[in-house]
């Protein structure tokens, strides 16, 4: 066997074949990476090397811009998490394990949602988002990731409560405690692992999300990160040092946390490749 | 039990279903009770909260999105009932003909680019090292890390006709610049081209399970016998990903027929009709740079889009099941 395990000149080549994927994948981040500190003239002569001296100066203006954008994301992220993941977790632990009327149905409902395109939910979400009078509120992210985000976690958070022992919760049924109970104080510690899981998800959904921020929040003190630096190039106008720094300032938080947390990043992210 | 009539059979089968009884338990008063007990009240509350958001802003959405392609409106006008007007609108509209001439280019070009991520994986899962493996793995996860749009932003930046870097080099180099982003023939390419090196990093992790689903022994049996790196693709990797593969089709036929974020970003003045896709006209038709909204036009749009790509991925997981 040991002679399987020796490395042999057709590794090399894949390996080349993998840093040439990862290469070309993450040229454009480079080149941000190294564009955020040059000044104008850098960036014009010579751009795609690392020049001196650094321009720092690109964030602290790029930060003015974007500091509120932060903000905004930040708080829509955390209303969207706490309320969605809570939701989800508490319908998939009834799902699995309470005995009520038309439980089935209900989710059957759910579950078929699943597979349904969405392309044909934009417009009347915004307009029924422009009836309720959420535009431009933290409401209009919060309740639509609420919704929306249901069929795949409820399903997930019910499957992965229904490999837990039965017995728990009938123990501490027969102890007295009640449902609530028995949910806050055995049901959820148990669902961490898909609480975490589905923290990430939202998470990355909210600062990732795009078009519908765009439509929904219009007033440009609401804009979330990536409407922000989508706007920036108006705003920037000739300055490309704070254009790119901007950009970068929309990655940094992310990347920074990925690099924190890596195990529970990869684990969060295959699992949430499922997803498709 | 005989001469039963055979409705009470569905009769008491709906009954279980709503009720949420055993079939054994059905015609025990006690349970039936119990069916309408606390338990049942807490748990109907516990599931509430999802079942009704999803229902007013996921359900509703999409129902009101079907009942109204057949009325139309504006901002400030109430919806008017026009019949199959606003189909018709679409189909005698010039663009609708050149957004689908777009779809079906992206929709080509995405399922040709489905190759490049399945070789990548292949060769990742050669890789003996595991090491090297989890590395290649963290630096595609930077992908789904970072928002798509920085990527977009920083190619159209490189991309620029004046000052954009790859111009910059071309001019350089002594070739003539090129009109990357604002040539109507061309843009469709360029779009293309900023999803080099066409690996997704989502569905590199799918097909990596599934390529970790078997024991390393069969592996090493296969390197024993001399199977040949071709032969073990078609022999063992791709039957291995064959789930993977068909469940990341439809997701591929789906996602393009409906595209439109990537070309929105993209999207301005001069390429109009050259990047088009009926997913952005409907979005445009909502959302117009100017003039009024044509809700009816991009209700009814949008209902085509759902169906177009609703019964495509029917088609295709019937297809994939009859093949097996």
């Amino acid at each position: 066997m040991k002679t399987l395990r020796r490395t042999r000149p057709s590794d090399l080549l894949k390996n080349g074949y993998m840093v040439v994927v990862v290469v070309l994948m993450l040229f454009p981040l480079y080149l941000m990476l190294i564009g955020s500190v040059k000044s104008l003239d850098q960036i014009l002569d010579n751009f795609f090397v690392p020049t001196l001296p650094m321009e720092f100066d690109n964030y602290a203006r790029a930060f003015r811009y974007v500091s509120p954008y932060y903000l905004n994301t930040a708080w829509y992220a955390v209303l969207s998490t706490v309320s969605t993941v809570f939701v989800a977790a508490i319908a998939g632990y009834a799902f699995a394990v309470l005995r009520f009327p038309g439980r089935r149905i209900l989710f059957m409902l759910l579950f078929a949602k699943m597979f349904l395109p969405g392309i044909m939910s934009l417009v009347p979400s915004f307009l029924l988002a422009t009836r309720l009078g959420i535009l431009n509120t933290s409401l209009v992210i919060v309740l639509f990731c609420m919704g929306t985000s249901q069929p795949f976690w409820v399903f997930v958070m019910k499957t992965f409560v229904e490999q837990q022992p039965k017995e728990l919760f009938e123990a501490m049924r027969i102890d007295g405690a009640s449902e609530l109970q028995i949910f806050l104080k055995l049901a959820f510690p148990l669902l961490r692992p898909m609480v975490s899981l589905m923290s990430l998800n939202v998470i990355l959904f909210i600062w990732n999300d795009f078009i519908w921020p765009l439509v929904t929040l219009t007033d440009p003190a609401k804009r979330t990160i990536t409407v922000g630096i989508f706007k920036l190039a108006a705003a920037a106008g000739i300055d490309y040092g704070m254009l790119i720094a901007g950009y970068a300032l929309a990655a940094l938080p992310l990347l920074i946390a990925f690099f924190i947390s890596m195990k529970q990043f990869m684990a969060g992210l295959t699992a949430g490749a499922i997803k498709i | 039990m005989k001469n039963r009539p055979f409705w009470k059979g569905f009769r008491d089968k709906a009954l279980c279903l709503v009720l949420d009884l055993e079939p054994s338990d059905l015609h025990k008063k006690e349970r039936r009770k119990k069916a309408f007990g606390l338990t049942a009240l807490v748990g109907f509350l516990f599931v509430l909260p999802a079942f009704a958001s999803n229902v007013v802003f996921d359900w509703i959405p999409m129902l009101d999105g079907i009942y109204k392609s057949f009325f139309q409106w504006s901002r400030y006008t109430e919806p008017v009932f026009v019949g199959l007007e606003n189909f018709r609108l679409i189909l005698v509209d010039p663009m609708f003909y050149a957004s689908l001439q777009n779809m079906l280019f992206f929709l080509v070009a995405n399922l040709v680019l489905m190759l490049p991520t399945i070789v990548a994986c292949v060769v990742m899962f050669r890789i003996r090292s595991t090491k090297a493996q989890y590395v290649y793995r963290v630096l595609l996860s930077l992908q789904m890390v970072i928002p798509g749009l920085v990527f977009t932003l920083m190619w159209i930046f490189l991309l620029g006709y004046d000052f954009g870097a790859i111009n910059h080099l071309l001019e350089r180099l002594g070739f003539e610049r090129v009109m990357f982003l604002g040539d109507a023939s061309r843009i469709k390419w360029t779009v293309l081209l900023t999803g080099i090196p066409f690996v997704s990093a989502n569905t590199a992790m799918i097909y990596i399970g599934g390529l970790n689903a078997i024991g390393e022994s069969v592996w090493e049996a296969a390197e024993i016998e001399g199977v040949g790196p071709i032969r073990r693709f078609t022999a063992l990797e791709f039957p291995l990903i064959i789930g993977q593969f068909k469940l990341n089709l439809i997701g591929v036929l789906g996602a393009s027929i409906t595209a439109y974020g990537q070309q929105l970003i993209f999207y301005n003045g001069s390429v109009h009709a050259g990047i088009m896709t009926p997913g952005l006209l409907m979005y445009f038709k909502a959302f117009p740079n100017t003039g009024a909204p044509e809700y009816g036009y991009a209700y009814a749009l949008g209902l085509l889009l759902f169906l177009v790509a609703l019964s495509i991925s029917l088609l295709t997981m019937r297809f994939l099941k009859s093949k097996e």
